[in-house]
């Protein structure tokens, strides 16, 4: 279930690389200076100019009349956006290393006439020459997503992404609260909370969300306040309500692209599995016991469901929650926070979630240990011939009172 | 289970090991192998894990 690391930009961008080129950049015999490059690209019967890099590093800033014909494209439509390879052509990329190297597959496609930029667009804005951008990043939001902005695998059109991503919080309890403030920092779109629980004293240990102000408070009311502080680029959504068969269908229904799964008991885990695999939405796994936690990602048909993992809840003497078995406060620290980075990993399609692969943390000896889930065929939700289609009575199924 | 014999009341449901806990020896779930009869090689790691469903 393991996907392939994608390297969006391999050689980062120019910010975060630190290069500071200028116009004492060298220039080799397939390259071209900026000053020159701009000098011919003004004359009649200007070269072509392309720039190799990716999408994001593109989205960023170009120069202004440049194709965008990523590195990985060039061979399959060099000559769609080229059709005359007598046409003299400039390369270019963030550096000038990427759009150097590219020239002998120029060549070998019958383009002979092509040089690179030497320093790239670095070298290019350095001499305080005009480059456009397509983001739509005011500048609030270009100075608050910057750390975000000089990832590569991020960038502006990964910002982008997350402001326009809608995540569910299902509690906004121990884990609700450190995934719901990173995920409002990060800034996810559109956040729902569902929790139709009050803060109670006992909270204020772990669920940050939470302050002793708020002591009474709906916890999706307070959740929501703290967060709007936060981030109001965030549109906040509560649902406040316990999760039922009756009601799930509405709150998944309402644009939900993925979940962060912090419920407290085991009914519910149950029933909003059954529901995400027949909504189709992905998962962010993580529970919390004392000083274990689990974390791992369900993506329906692609992973796993929670039935192949654990087709059946324990007896309830032998899982007490953590109101009667205690957890350390700092615990959904950590496995809230790890799910929040699965779900900015999916929402930016980027990295190796955690489909397929249970990662268990015990903050006693501080290790982490993984092991494998696979999606199981006789699983009775997700599996080849499901005999679980509708939802089911779930606290009889997990033998407690409703 | 001979050197912890109080597990098996725990673990154990109608002479199988129960569907709440899973057994992973080296990071791979025992059911996809030979069940509780897998081989354990010296130093492998072997993890009981039962289901847990707090989030408070």
């Amino acid at each position: 279930m393991r996907r392939a690391r994608v390297d969006i930009a391999p050689h980062g961008s120019p910010i975060s690389a630190g290069y500071s080129h200028s116009m004492a950049t060298p220039v080799g015999t397939r390259e071209i200076g900026a000053q020159d490059a701009r000098e011919r690209l003004s004359e009649q019967d200007a070269p072509l100019l392309i720039d190799v890099r990716s999408d994001q590093e593109r989205a960023a800033s170009y120069i202004p009349g440049s194709i965008h014909l990523p590195m990985a494209d060039v061979e399959s439509r060099l000559a769609e956006v080229a059709p005359d390879s007598s046409r003299p052509i400039i390369t270019y990329c963030a550096v000038g290393q990427r759009s150097l190297r590219i020239l002998p597959t120029l060549a070998a496609l019958g383009y002979d006439d092509a040089v690179s930029i030497a320093g790239g667009i670095v070298a290019w804005q350095a001499l305080g020459y005009p480059t456009e951008s397509s983001s739509a990043l005011d500048d609030e939001k270009l100075a608050r997503y910057s750390r975000h902005l000089l990832i590569p695998e991020v960038g502006i059109a990964g910002q982008e992404q997350l402001l326009q991503t809608s995540i569910l919080l299902i509690g906004a309890g121990g884990l609700g609260s450190p995934a719901g403030l990173y995920l409002t920092a990060a800034g996810v779109g559109r956040l729902g909370i569902v929790d139709d629980d009050r803060v109670d004293a006992s909270n204020l240990q772990r669920q940050v969300l939470h302050s002793t102000e708020e002591l009474g408070r709906s916890k999706a009311e307070s959740a929501r306040q703290s967060l709007e502080e936060l981030n109001p680029d965030v549109e906040v959504v509560t649902y406040e309500e316990r999760l039922t068969s009756e009601n799930i269908d509405r709150i998944l229904g309402e644009g939900w692209e993925l979940i962060v799964d912090g419920a407290d008991n085991f009914p519910t885990r149950y029933l909003l599995n059954d529901a995400s695999v027949w909504h189709q939405i992905p998962v962010v796994h993580g529970s919390i016991y004392r000083f274990e936690g689990q974390a791992t990602v369900f993506k329906p048909f692609e992973g796993p469901c929670y039935r192949c993992l654990f087709p059946q809840p324990p007896p309830p003497e032998l899982a007490p929650s953590c109101a009667e078995g205690g957890v350390l406060g700092v615990l959904p620290g950590v496995i809230g926070s790890l799910q929040a980075n699965e779900a900015l990993k999916l929402a930016l399609d980027i990295g190796e979630p955690l489909i397929g692969r249970l990662l268990l943390f015990d903050a006693l000896t501080a290790r982490f240990d993984e092991v494998s889930v696979r999606r199981d065929p006789n699983c009775p939700v997700c599996g080849d011939n499901p005999t679980i289609t509708e939802y089911v009575d779930y606290p009889a199924f997990c033998g407690v009172p409703a | 289970m001979g050197r912890f014999p109080e597990l098996r009341g725990r673990i154990y449901a109608e002479g199988e090991l129960a569907r709440f806990v899973n057994v992973y020896v080296e990071g791979e779930d025992v059911r996809t192998r030979e069940g509780l009869e897998t081989s354990v090689e010296d130093g492998a790691t072997v993890i009981l894990l039962p289901a847990m469903a707090g989030g408070c």
